[in-house]
């Protein structure tokens, strides 16, 4: 059962080949079997998943049932639920349970979805390798010693592992496309705005967006179908229809126009990947989708912009975290100050720390202009080389990082060297497009991805792309050793 | 680049973290080299480019002063670290 795909699922769940407990139990045993080999669930809800599918199989049987009625899936652990620790990868948060549903969280809940557990996740999503996590790293499933990326490895390793179909997560620089290009699975960013942020943990708010990760497309679009809501709590949601992705995934490619940025194929980039990324464009050529050479002439200028405007918002974010209300308090405090002071030094981990100081620099006082101000123009000049591109081509595409996983601490003590492997995705961040990244070959035996950037709210044209690209070829349907 | 240690200092008290003496050079030399990956951006020219806070120029919607919630003080208190009678416990403020 763990090698069908969610839309398989829905139809067998329909057609009562299996029952969605007999489901739920077979991935909770996969969890309990396989995980401790990739430490990919922070947080199983073994007992909760189980009463909730035996509510969707009397749904299923009174025939009322819900889209995503009685299909399991994980929650990256970012996503507030209610009643169930959510721990952002934080020992800040070890002890938070929230008394409330994200949104997400509530909309998978009306879709009928059976909820798992909690996936890891680099700490407050601030990393690309999963080693910044407070429970520990996670393995990647085709590699063991290799990272899975991040933030959202945890959902990443899991969908590749089979522990689950389908699983949530969130990008602010990368952290779903860049984790699902190294583990082999497909995972789409969707425009700013396009899904809620309320109950999501925020990191960096003009940046951060939720999304789905699944083995394929075709799976995507049934997850982002009910992920994507506007919703009044989130002040930045935008107020605009949810289109049905699942309906235009069968239109041809012919006539596409496909942007390909020569500054995404320049030095850094690993000849395997190149080649992979080059054999995958080819193949989409060969369906009448049509290659236009483009430039994106400030890409370079993204990992600085970003490195100023992410720790800056997060050095605001996170001064929440005092040990007042909720989450980790010091012991003993000797008074008001000793207790925020030791608290957040002894709760945060070293990178969250880093960057709450390089945000608090930046926005100080003095350099306030020369740093926040800055970034934030040269934000619309990036923002801009999309804009120029999209007016040329319907999407963009290219590699989703420079190279296939790397080994745990192989990126050393500098933390720029691990910022650079979100080169190719950070931009669209900044821009707020929607981003996908689906596999399209392997590279010393590890996924290379292929990413996908569209146009403002064009999420539906992007995963039509990625599923034309799915039924020419097999990448999405390999599984790691030991898995299928 | 590196930070001065009395910047590190002043950056780690606006930030409420208490640094540890042993770790200070180590969190200059790593600040210094984030600080140098952003000081590209100085060399750009961007007289006359407007700052984006928004990929979309949305504004802040408002609403109707309205209450829209209920209060739910029990179940915020029962994940607190210290409260009593209904207060959240901190430390002694005012002597």
């Amino acid at each position: 059962m763990h090698n069908l795909t969610i839309a398989e699922l829905v139809k067998g769940l329909r057609n009562k080949e299996f029952t969605s407990v007999e489901l739920t139990r077979h991935f909770l045993d996969r969890i309990a079997s396989l995980d401790p080999a990739y430490n990919s669930v922070i947080t199983v809800t073994a007992e909760q998943a189980l009463a909730a599918a035996a509510a969707a199989d009397q749904r299923l049987a009174q025939g009322n049932a819900p889209a995503l009625c009685g299909v399991p899936i994980l929650h990256k652990d970012i996503f507030c639920t209610d009643g169930v620790r959510t721990s952002c990868g934080s020992k800040m948060l070890d002890n938070f349970i929230p008394p409330y549903n994200a949104t997400v969280v509530e909309n998978f809940e009306q879709a009928g979805a059976v909820v798992l557990g909690k996936t890891n996740m680099d700490e407050f999503a601030m990393g690309s390798s999963n080693e910044t996590s407070f429970y520990g790293p996670v393995k990647n499933p085709w590699s063991t010693d290799s990272v899975p990326g991040g933030s959202s490895g945890g959902s990443a390793a899991a969908v590749a592992a089979r522990l689950a179909p389908g699983a949530t997560a969130t990008d602010t620089g990368g952290s779903i496309r860049q984790p699902a290009a190294l583990c082999g699975v497909s995972g789409i960013k969707p425009t700013y705005g396009r899904v809620s942020r309320w109950g999501m943990i925020a990191f960096a708010s003009s940046l951060d967006q939720g999304g789905p990760m699944a083995r394929t497309a075709e799976d995507c679009a049934l997850l982002l179908n009910c992920m994507a809501s506007y919703d009044e709590k989130d002040s930045t949601s935008i107020d605009r229809e949810v289109p049905d992705y699942s309906a235009s995934l069968n239109n041809s490619v012919k006539g596409l126009r496909i942007g390909v940025p020569k500054e995404y194929f320049s030095e850094g980039l690993h000849p395997g990947t190149e080649q992979a990324v080059r054999e995958a464009l080819n193949k989409l050529e060969q369906q009448g989708a049509e290659l236009v050479e483009i430039s994106l002439p400030n890409s370079a200028l993204s990992v600085p912009a970003y490195y100023v405007i992410a720790p800056a918002e997060a050095s605001a974010n996170l001064s929440r975290f005092d040990g007042s209300r909720y989450g980790y308090r010091c012991e003993d405090p000797k008074d008001l100050q000793d207790m925020f002071c030791r608290s957040r030094a002894e709760g945060f981990g070293e990178e969250v720390q880093r960057r709450i100081l390089i945000g608090t620099y930046c926005l100080s006082a003095g350099y306030y202009d020369a740093y926040y101000g800055k970034a934030q123009q040269v934000r619309q000049l990036i923002q801009q080389d999309f804009v120029t591109a999209f007016e040329k081509v319907d999407l963009i595409m290219g590699p989703t990082c420079p190279s296939p996983a790397f080994k745990f601490g192989s990126k050393g003590d500098d933390p720029v060297a691990m910022y650079l492997e979100d080169i190719y995705t950070i931009a669209t961040n900044l821009a707020g497009l929607p981003g996908m990244s689906i596999p399209c070959g392997m590279v010393e035996g590890k996924p290379v991805g292929l990413q996908i950037i569209g146009n403002y709210f064009d999420e539906a044209r992007i995963l039509n792309a990625a599923h034309q690209y799915q039924q020419l070829s097999d990448w999405h349907t390999q599984a790691p050793e030991g898995i299928a | 680049m590196s930070i001065e240690r009395s910047e590190i200092e002043k950056l780690a008290t606006l930030s409420r973290i208490a640094i540890n003496e042993e770790t200070i050079s180590e969190v200059s030399q790593r600040l210094g080299s984030v600080l140098e990956l952003v000081d590209q951006l100085q060399a750009i020219d961007t007289r006359g480019v407007e700052a984006m806070s928004h990929p979309m120029q949305a504004t802040q919607r408002l609403r109707e002063d309205e209450v829209s919630e209920i209060n739910r003080r029990e179940a915020f208190q029962a994940i607190a670290p210290k409260t009593e009678d209904g207060l959240f416990l901190v430390p002694k403020v005012i002597e």
